[in-house]
């Protein structure tokens, strides 16, 4: 064990994933020489030459554009976006040929690439740069999606990102970066499609994604002391989507919540609230509960914006609802 | 713990009981034995007794107003104790019956503004549109244990007051094990299982004797056992302290008691009275075979019995009713019961409407009633709510024998064996010859109390009549 931040778990992934596969490249915004806006990538393009590890011009759709065509080639890239929401910048190659390049061609192209961009507000980046887009992409088939939470899951799961064979978008939060966290020595690839129990209970299942996972596990330690007894779920990946394991804890609890950073309005919450409806109506003992943003922009003031921000104290808040 | 009081069922056939006097108000104290209330029966006014010391908290009804028996009509609790959730428990119970709670008078509420609050059924219990606020959980929860939502008075702590799980759960769990204190404390005592007894209180509430019946059953069993022991040792049995030597000891308890309240309940309470007639079946019997040969529904003797019982009650309705309270209540509808020997004991299941029935159609209504109550499997509509029973006894060769009357029903039919006899049989021209006919014996037994004998001598000579000219029976 030691303990690394969350950035430095995301750099070791991308050098050891590297260091193993001479087909990686890496392509984005300011990714070499500064070493990433995020200090994801620091020391890369040193060990790995400027021609793995490429800084590009102020283009998402050039780089994913790129991205894609390194893939059709046989190389294996891995895109970086500084914002998740240059993701609509980048949306005609993100949606209509990345995702889609494997099904066109009937099977005899596939495009092995992982686009990494952040999530998250609590930046004062304002409403064009604290967007969390897991829900939107998650909408259209032919990618894959990934919302990691500790930096234990976030290595495991960007190197099972860049072996797979599809094309994955995997969700970073940038205010989870500079965090310090416990991992292991050596971290394997965490499999897709498999959630991940982050804390047992028995009286209420809150899914979670993301930072949302460390922020239900603070809010179920408080809860767990007035004898409220939660179960997180962390999800791991919303594309492929492990219902088997929601289910099974709702069976048990009956009773759900879903937290997300994303907007509320036909979000993840929705998606999973369905899903659990449609499979296990008759164990629902309440009904599916949201954690989201509001449905409006977010905004520049701290003043504003943090109250906005889907915090361990509105879960808190959100499961007492359940528990009058 | 606060303590509902119920409107006591004082008689045999009391239903509904009329509270003549509250000699307590709400506030207060009252000690065991010290008179609460006075309610009028069919035959008189009785004072009921307090069973515990406590402080009045609630009074449900007012003076004068009549409730069916078994319904709360007061709480009783603890002098500092918050009764507000069995008052509310008693309010939802009496609603449930269909009687609403008395209005608080002005004094009683300012002495007690909190019960106010709940004197009103949890507005938890339904919804808007008057649908059962319950979970899926809960629905599905209660369906698995057979719990009927129907009328189900639970005060939800569920989503937005709805009914959870964990509210069925324990309404399964108290009710499941509703007993008494000293029931419970015995049966802990024991050793036995309180789920494993079945309770004869009110609400099937597990009772002192109850339990002592289930001891003993216990004992008897464990004895058997030593005793089929013992007897492999020395050969010796169990004895009587006077030398009697002891088969089996089986507990007066369960349907075998039910059975035995009722029958002695009847046979106090109601003055029998008996008629018999002789009947010849010769025609009958002519046309039964006939019948049957007619078509696939093999009809017994008994179905042309019960026909024409039904027959002879709608011509005389006095015999087609029941004592309630102070009121004679005729039916129209005519649901006679038949007697089985079923595996537990007797049991009358009754062929609904069998007034409209003709003979193939009450065979056909009777025979799977007779099935279940042979497997043990009637359902309890299938046994309650007769108007009039009949009990043949024909097949055991018996000559002639009484039965007690049913209650609530104000008269029984007994039937005994068909034998050849020779009779004294009078033609047209009054000459007499003797032949040898098969003839019956009908007993008939009423409630003197309502049912005279001229009556009762029209009304069996009736039966008679129509099995003798079984035609008026087929049309």
């Amino acid at each position: 064990m030691k303990q690394i931040k969350y950035a430095q778990a995301v750099c070791e992934a991308l050098d050891e994933e590297m260091a193993r596969d001479e087909n990686i490249v890496m392509i984005g915004e300011d990714i070499g020489f500064i070493g990433g806006n995020f200090k994801t990538t620091v020391g890369l393009m040193e060990k790995y030459g400027d021609l793995r590890v490429k800084d590009s011009p102020i283009s998402e759709q050039g780089i994913v554009g790129m991205g894609v065509g390194m893939a059709l080639t046989g190389l294996r890239p891995v895109v970086e976006l500084m914002f998740s929401d240059f993701l609509l910048v980048a949306a005609d190659q993100v949606i209509n040929q990345m995702a889609k390049i494997r099904y066109m061609s009937g099977g005899q192209a596939n495009v092995p690439m992982t686009i990494r961009c952040p999530i998250g507000a609590g930046r004062s980046s304002a409403a064009q740069h604290s967007q969390s887009m897991q829900a939107l992409v998650s909408q259209f088939p032919g990618c894959k999606v990934v919302v990691p939470s500790t930096a234990q899951e976030v290595k495991g799961l960007l190197k099972t990102a860049i072996r797979d064979n599809d094309p994955v978008i995997l969700f970073e939060h940038k205010m989870e970066y500079n965090k310090t966290y416990e991992i292991d020595d050596v971290v394997e690839p965490i499999p897709f499609g498999k959630a991940r129990i982050a804390r047992e209970g028995k009286d209420i299942t809150i899914v979670a994604t993301s930072s949302m996972v460390m922020k239900s596990e603070e809010a179920a330690e408080k809860l767990a002391k007035e004898g409220i007894d939660c179960e997180v779920i962390d999800l791991r990946t919303i594309v492929p989507l492990d219902k088997e394991t929601i289910i099974e804890s709702v069976k048990k609890t009956g009773k759900l919540i879903v937290a997300d950073e994303a907007h509320e309005r036909c979000g993840i919450g929705a998606e999973i609230a369905a899903a659990v409806a449609d499979e296990v109506f008759y164990y629902l003992d309440a009904p599916c509960g949201r954690v989201n943003n509001p449905n409006v922009p977010l905004p520049f003031s701290p003043a504003l914006e943090f109250p906005l921000i889907p915090s361990a104290d509105k879960v808190y808040d959100k499961v007492k609802t359940y528990f009058k | 713990m606060a303590e509902i009081i119920i409107m006591p069922k004082l008689g045999f056939n009391m239903n509904e009981g009329k509270l003549v006097q509250w000699y307590k108000s709400e506030g207060d104290a009252i000690s065991k034995g010290e008179p609460l209330f006075s309610v009028e029966t069919d035959k008189t006014n009785m004072d009921i007794e307090a069973t515990s010391d406590g402080v009045v908290k609630k009074l449900l009804i007012t003076e004068g107003d009549q409730i069916p028996v078994t319904l709360p009509i007061a709480v009783v609790g603890g002098e500092d104790e918050d009764a507000s959730a069995v008052i509310a428990d008693a309010i939802a119970q009496l609603q449930g019956g269909g009687v609403a709670a008395a209005e608080e008078e002005a004094p009683a509420a300012a002495e007690a503004p909190a019960e106010k609050a709940e004197a009103k059924v949890p507005a938890a219990i339904t919804g808007a549109n008057g649908r059962l606020k319950i979970s899926p959980r809960a629905r599905r929860v209660a369906a698995e244990n057979d719990l009927s939502l129907e009328g189900l008075e639970i005060a939800g702590t569920g989503w937005q007051g709805g009914i959870c799980e964990q509210d069925i759960l324990d309404y399964l769990a108290s009710n499941k094990v509703k007993a008494t204190p000293v029931a419970a404390a015995m049966a802990q005592a024991e050793g036995i299982d309180l789920a494993a007894i079945t309770g004869t209180g009110v609400h099937g509430k597990i009772m002192k004797e109850d339990v002592a019946a289930a001891v003993q059953a216990k004992k008897a069993a464990g004895n058997k056992s030593d005793a089929a022991q013992a007897d492999a040792a020395d050969g010796a049995g169990e004895f009587t302290e006077d030398g009697k030597e002891i088969l089996e000891k089986v507990p007066y308890a369960g349907v075998r008691k039910v059975i035995g309240d009722r029958m002695s309940e009847s046979k106090f309470t109601a003055p029998h009275l008996y008629f018999t007639q002789k009947v010849d079946l010769q025609k009958l019997l002519e046309t039964r075979k006939q019948v049957n040969g007619a078509q696939d529904k093999k009809t017994s003797v008994t179905d042309y019995i019960a026909r024409a019982t039904i027959i002879a009650l709608q011509k005389y309705p006095e015999m087609n009713a029941s004592l309630v309270g102070d009121t004679i209540v005729k039916y129209k509808s005519v649901n006679l019961g038949i007697a089985v020997a079923s595996p537990t004991g007797l049991i009358v299941p009754n062929v609904k409407d069998a007034q409209n029935l003709s003979v193939v159609e009450l065979s056909k209504a009777a025979t799977p009633l007779f099935d279940k109550a042979r497997q043990g499997k009637l359902a309890i509509q299938e046994y309650t709510g007769g108007t009039f029973t009949i009990s043949n006894l024909g097949m055991f060769g018996i000559e002639n024998f009484t039965a007690i009357i049913n209650p609530p029903e104000v008269g029984i039919l007994s039937i005994s064996s068909t034998k050849d006899e020779p009779v004294v049989i009078a033609d047209e021209a009054g000459n007499k010859s003797i032949e040898i006919r098969p003839m019956m014996n009908i007993q008939l037994t009423v409630d003197h109390r309502i049912i005279d004998g001229l009556l009762a001598a029209q009304f069996v000579t009736e039966i008679k009549k129509l099995l003798e000219n079984p035609i008026s029976l087929l049309v």
